[in-house]
């Protein structure tokens, strides 16, 4: 099965241009134009990998995360954003984000990279749990 | 004291020149009204007129009327000297313009005493000559600073007008250059797979041929220009984030003289082969108050910018020099390089002007950092050195004892607070 990914960001040339570019590296890409839509498609589809935008018009990237981080703790986030601010940048550590990259991303493979990367570690959880497999959970885990 | 003596009657002329002579006055006689007022023409400074009323051609009343009409010239102190005595006269004469009134046959002391008090009239007069000129002195100064001010003011208003407004254009632009960006790039790579097995059509004609050779040579380099032009977006567009950048350090006392070292440290791959840096740093000078970063940003620029002048020229040499000048440390920094133009001089700290090829600079280096200076309330110019090179003087005022902030920072202070922020990221 295709690794799959989740790109948000309200500008749709930038969607457009990072979702050829993953569906061209053999992934299999979803997209959103703000936090909120992305919410939604997480809730239906089980998406491990998202890279999104932070300034975004109803929900921004640094909520999306914060809601992710509730939910779903296992998903990697890559951020990237035009306004670099150590705010912005602090929001995304705290939030457990993998990275920041800047815009313009005049340099893709640092993006190709942090994906990469973000796969190769879910790719070790579940080695692990396969090893695992047939255990059941204690009654009270720790 | 100059008086000027006029009498038509030779034997009354003769005896007033001996008579003001003897009491230690400067004499000029003149035979009739004409010639006093002739006299009195010439005068640049201030004097007195010794005026017989009755003479033939003007009379001596005509003489302080004319006197009373000038608008300019120095002020000259009139005294009738009359055979007339009637009140009416002595009115119609005062109001003329003279100043006083004495009556043939005249006493010599009262002659005596009323030209005495015409010295102190015009000793107070050139007292207040001279005050009033240095008031003007000080009037025209006043207006100057004022007006330097002004212009201050309005190019201070301009930048920050400019801060803003490059600031949101900046991140407009980028939107769109990272999707023309991520485009090109991955046509490149789509190219790479495509371009080579794109194979003529046996069909073709000798001119779609030809094309098709062509654009199979030259899709590359339209790529490589398309990301060439992209990153040089990306340069300006970062150059004019730092107008939006400034302010948000927060300010510290810090040593110009360990600013001039680290920013010589970051330079040092530009410099290390080709330019001899000469230094000569001040003993103990008094921190300054402000940003250290923002000021090693200057040193960069500056250092940058000459390694970057004197590219290529031999014994090519950076001076460095930093001395405490009253309340304010002044930085010298001197290169061997070309120096300016008249052209550039003028122009030197206007953002977007820059003597570099096309994307080496994006001529905002000296703008961004005259602003960095300004705001550190200090003074930044240009100008040729004597030797031909481009010269830089900065003047930073001190930190003085006894402000807001004080308390001396040790470098480790400083860097263990920078970290604390950033480790707190929960």
């Amino acid at each position: 099965m295709k690794q799959q990914l989740l790109i948000v960001d309200d500008e749709s040339e930038i969607r457009d241009m990072l979702s050829r570019h993953f569906r061209f590296a053999g992934y299999e890409v979803e997209s959103a134009a703000n936090g909120r839509q992305a919410l939604e498609i997480l809730s239906r589809i089980p998406i491990k990998v998202v890279i999104s935008d932070i300034k975004m018009p109803e929900m921004d990237g640094i909520s999306m995360l914060a809601e992710i981080r509730n939910h779903y703790p296992m998903i990697h986030a890559i951020m990237i954003t035009g306004y670099v601010t150590l705010e912005n940048a602090l929001a995304c550590m705290r939030n457990q984000a993998d990275t920041v990259i800047f815009k313009p991303l005049n340099d893709l493979t640092e993006l190709d990279t942090a994906v990469v990367k973000a796969f190769d570690d879910l790719k070790h959880w579940e080695s692990k749990l396969l090893a695992l497999r047939g255990m059941k959970l204690t009654a009270n885990p720790v | 004291m100059k008086v000027v003596i006029a009498d038509d009657d030779v034997t009354t002329r003769a005896l007033l020149v001996g008579l003001l002579s003897k009491w230690g006055f400067d004499t000029v006689a003149a035979k009739n009204g004409e010639d006093a007022w002739r006299n009195l023409k010439l005068e640049v400074n201030p004097c007195v007129a010794l005026l017989d009323w009755l003479m033939p051609g003007m009379s001596g009343i005509d003489v302080c009327r004319k006197l009373g009409q000038r608008p300019h010239g120095p002020f000259v102190y009139a005294i009738l000297l009359t055979s007339k005595g009637g009140q009416d006269d002595k009115i119609h004469g005062l109001t003329a313009g003279a100043h006083a009134f004495i009556t043939k046959p005249f006493d010599p002391d009262e002659l005596q005493t009323c030209l005495r008090v015409a010295q102190r009239v015009l000793e107070y007069e050139a007292e207040l000559r001279i005050k009033n000129q240095r008031l003007q002195g000080y009037a025209e100064r006043m207006e100057q600073f004022a007006e330097a001010r002004a212009q201050q003011l309005v190019h201070a208003d301009r930048m920050a007008t400019l801060g803003l407004l490059s600031a949101g254009v900046a991140h407009e632009i980028n939107n769109p250059a990272t999707f023309i960006a991520g485009n090109v790039q991955d046509l490149e790579t789509a190219w790479d797979l495509v371009g080579p097995r794109v194979r003529q059509d046996p069909s073709d004609t000798g001119k779609e041929a030809d094309q098709l050779a062509f654009v199979l040579r030259e899709v590359p380099k339209m790529l490589a220009g398309i990301r060439e032009g992209v990153e040089r977006i990306a340069r300006i567009t970062d150059g004019l984030k730092g107008y939006a950048r400034r302010g948000h350090e927060t300010e510290a006392p810090f040593s110009i003289n360990e600013c001039i070292n680290k920013s010589l440290e970051l330079c040092h791959n530009s410099l290390k082969h080709s330019v001899k840096v000469k230094t000569k740093l001040g003993d103990n000078m008094p921190d300054v108050l402000g940003a250290a970063q923002e000021v090693e940003q200057v040193f960069v620029n500056l250092f940058i910018n000459a390694a970057q002048a004197m590219k290529g020229r031999g014994g090519a040499s950076l001076r460095i020099c930093t001395q405490q000048v009253d309340s304010t440390i002044r930085i010298e920094i001197e290169d061997s390089g070309p120096g300016f133009s008249k052209n550039a001089l003028e122009q030197i700290f206007n953002p977007f002007f820059t003597t570099k090829k096309q994307g080496e600079g994006t001529g905002l280096g000296l703008s961004i950092s005259e602003g960095i200076i300004e705001a550190h309330r200090g003074t930044i110019l240009a100008s040729n050195a004597s030797a031909g090179g481009a010269r830089f003087v900065i003047t930073v005022p001190t930190h003085l004892e006894g402000d807001s902030s004080t308390r001396k920072y040790s470098d480790n202070e400083l860097r263990e607070g920078h970290e604390t922020t950033i480790i707190d990221c929960r």
